[in-house]
């Protein structure tokens, strides 16, 4: 593939990413249900995942994971969290992706899950390090947040897929 | 599978850890946030000023109506406590005399309290589910600094300043899990800890711990900070005692307090740089 067009690929990706961030800034960060935020990015890593595979979905969670970590300064987590979970996340989802299932929406539907999955670890572990909190609950809320989150998956699987067809030509 | 987690995989994974490192390291050497994190927040700022008025704004629009009513019974309430505090407020300057007189009879110095604040604007809350912070407008182009106490204009304690940068700072709240003051309960002067709690916290509320007797704490009792240590100022309000609770062994008894200060609405907020205070 000619690198002028994995350039022009992974900018329409940057600005799809970055649409969904602002639609979490303007309006889900507004969105309270029974006291929880939707959170996408995990979703997004995921759904990145199930389309690019497990080449450049890592790349691009590891970009998009230290740009959260940069600009969420008051997340409750440490420096670098982001990056390293979401890299991780998407090196499983996308090998998920890749040998368990065909692209489309259940595989998209997997990998975002494994996406919250570990991140909810991620904070499981970082919880029981600062003693804060139980892992049971600090579970309990990864679990109220993914099913809070999870209805905007039609909408990132949607835009996702589209920017996967417009850019991707076989060679 | 197994030549991708030899090769590709684990560079990747690599990068991430070692990324991690670095930004950890730089975190903890750095009095302040690092440049980076800097650069990208300056940048952020703006965005988040406007997503908050946009919202603001809507909300604003879409309460207008239902409001109404329930502003003038809050009207109606309001005068009578204005008349209340009014007499009060007679009896405290006649108090406050007789005491300038005691003080100078015993050759006491003069009871002073003088903050340096900055006035700030929220930003942006978090919205995360897993910490309760605030952006706010001032860094340290105000010389706000980490530590600094936040308050509100009624002098309820709002959180500190955890994270600070050059248009911008983060505000976490006394809910938050790595929120943690020295408190006094107002009526007995019994000293404690005032902690964010991770389940107690999507209720905004907060936790009264290391309580040393029991029956020391009543509902409805005002929980003020203590000021020891000099770190943050005494007698800046953190909540009300909502229940009193015995702990997991069955001894120790702790309080869960409800903040003063509406986490939830408030939109400006004072940062204290630095006080003095006499007693």
């Amino acid at each position: 593939m000619p690198k002028s067009y994995l350039i022009f690929k992974w900018v329409v990706y940057s600005l799809a990413t970055m649409l969904l961030v602002l639609l979490q800034l303007f309006v889900l960060n507004y969105i309270h249900v029974g006291g929880i935020v939707p959170f996408l990015p995990p979703m997004l890593v995921g759904a990145a995942a199930s389309y690019e595979g497990s080449r450049a979905s890592p790349v691009y969670a590891l970009v998009f994971g230290l740009l959260c970590d940069l600009a969420l300064t008051g997340a409750g987590v440490p420096a670098g969290f982001f990056t390293f979970v979401f890299t991780l996340a998407a090196l499983f989802a996308s090998l998920l992706a890749e040998n368990l299932f065909s692209p489309g929406f259940l595989c998209s539907l997997m990998s975002v899950t494994v996406c919250y999955l570990v991140t909810a670890l991620g904070r499981c572990a970082v919880y029981l390090h600062r003693g804060t909190a139980s892992p049971a609950a600090v579970l309990l809320m990864a679990a109220k947040e993914y099913l809070v989150t999870l209805p905007c998956l039609i909408v990132v699987f949607l835009l996702f897929r589209q920017v996967h067809r417009r850019t991707t030509v076989d060679y | 599978m197994k030549r991708f987690l030899t090769k590709h995989g684990i560079l990747v994974l690599s990068i991430a850890a070692a990324v991690m490192v670095i930004l950890s390291l730089v975190t903890f050497f750095s009095n302040n946030t690092n440049a980076l994190t800097n650069v990208v927040n300056v940048i952020a700022s703006p965005f988040r000023s406007l997503s908050t008025t946009v919202s603001t704004w809507i909300d604003d629009q879409l309460r207008f109506a239902s409001d109404y009513d329930a502003l003038q019974e809050e009207n109606q309430d309001l005068k009578e406590q204005i008349a209340e505090l009014e007499r009060q407020l007679r009896q405290a300057q006649a108090d406050s005399e007789e005491n300038a007189t005691l003080r100078q009879l015993l050759g006491l110095r003069a009871q002073r309290r003088d903050f340096v604040w900055e006035s700030a604007r929220i930003t942006e809350r978090d919205a995360s589910n897993w910490a309760s912070t605030m952006q706010l407008n001032v860094g340290t182009d105000y010389d706000v600094a980490i530590g600094d106490c936040v308050i509100t204009a009624e002098g309820y304690l709002v959180g500190s300043i955890t994270d600070v940068g050059t248009n911008w700072s983060t505000c976490t709240t006394v809910i938050d899990t790595d929120a943690s003051f020295g408190a006094e309960v107002f009526r007995t002067g019994e000293v404690a800890v005032a902690q964010g709690e991770f389940s107690l916290m999507g209720e905004g509320r907060l936790q009264l711990n290391y309580l040393s007797g029991e029956d020391t704490v009543m509902v409805g009792d005002l929980i003020v900070t203590s000021g020891l240590g000099g770190y943050y100022p005494s007698d800046l309000v953190i909540g009300s005692v909502q229940e009193v609770m015995t702990g997991d062994d069955g001894l120790a008894q702790y309080a869960v307090l409800e903040p003063s200060a509406d986490l939830e609405n408030l939109q400006q907020v004072f940062v204290i740089k630095d006080f003095t205070i006499v007693e």
